[in-house]
């Protein structure tokens, strides 16, 4: 599943990522995929909303695999500034945290030439930065 | 254990060789990658050398799902898989054990991305030195031991 989300204005959920997320963290583990789904939705709301907070624009794509509990963030700032990317690495440590219970997250930043491209139709992608 | 058998001191050594080599490479982008290992190698030493991972109950008080041989793991990234419990990766154990360093770890690994698979580096090398700087002084003054680091 690949879900890219608008980080422009007027796509606010804050209300409903804290409700997703609170349900999901309500639930006793992640053995169905709604469960799944909805702690990825989470993340992806979560991630935007405190990627707003630095007041710049950008989008984040989603790549996760429930078998492994594990979800790839590609994030596409629309200011690609190192200072830019500096504080939105911080806020990603944030958010990190607020999952580290339920999910296994990375991310990287996408560069300009591959923001809103159109990617293979694979649900799941595995990524090694090593 | 997982991957790599070296011990504390081989990672020290790497990580001056590491450092070394990113300095000679002054302001030429490919410095990212070095101080990146560098600091990775780093870690490596300070999660073997940890003498909270031989204490089980205080493990558990980081977090739950970290057992021993966690001290040994030389993924980047993590995964939960519920079959086999939890493979933590060096950047969630570095923000559990170490969060005075965890911006500083992840600046140099998102700048070791940036340069090897993406379009270069958006930074000055020197702020990935004052990174690593940070990371090393925070080791060789004893901080980098899990009991003594703030969350």
């Amino acid at each position: 599943l690949r879900i890219w989300l608008d980080g422009k204005p007027g796509l606010q959920q804050d209300a409903v990522v804290r409700r997703s997320l609170r349900g999901a963290r309500g639930r006793s583990g992640m053995a169905s995929l709604g469960e799944f789904d909805a702690l990825i939705e989470s993340l992806g709301q979560l991630t935007i909303e405190y990627l707003k907070s630095l007041n710049v624009g950008g989008r984040v794509r989603i790549f996760h695999d429930e078998h492994s509990g594990s979800a790839h963030l590609e994030i596409c700032l629309d200011d690609q500034s190192w200072a830019t990317q500096s504080a939105a690495i911080d806020k990603m440590i944030e958010i990190r945290s607020i999952f580290l219970d339920e999910i296994a997250i990375d991310y990287v930043f996408v560069d300009d030439d591959s923001c809103g491209t159109s990617a293979e139709p694979t649900e799941t992608r595995s990524f090694v930065m090593a | 254990m997982s991957g790599t058998t070296l011990g504390a001191e081989t990672h020290l050594s790497r990580a001056r060789q590491h450092e070394t080599v990113a300095d000679a490479l002054g302001e030429n982008e490919w410095a990212a990658v070095p101080y990146f290992y560098a600091a990775y190698h780093i870690v490596k030493c300070a999660l073997i050398e940890d003498p909270i991972f031989d204490d089980v109950t205080r493990l558990h008080g980081k977090h739950y799902d970290l057992v021993p041989d966690d001290r040994y793991t030389d993924r980047h990234k993590g995964r939960k898989v519920s079959s086999s419990g939890r493979e933590w990766g060096i950047n969630e154990l570095v923000y559990l054990m170490y969060p005075s360093v965890v911006g500083a770890y992840e600046r140099l690994h998102q700048a070791s991305i940036d340069v090897r698979y993406r379009a270069g580096l958006r930074g000055a090398t020197s702020d990935l030195r004052d990174c690593l700087t940070k990371i090393r002084d925070a080791y060789e003054q004893g901080q980098m031991r899990a009991s003594l680091s703030t969350s």
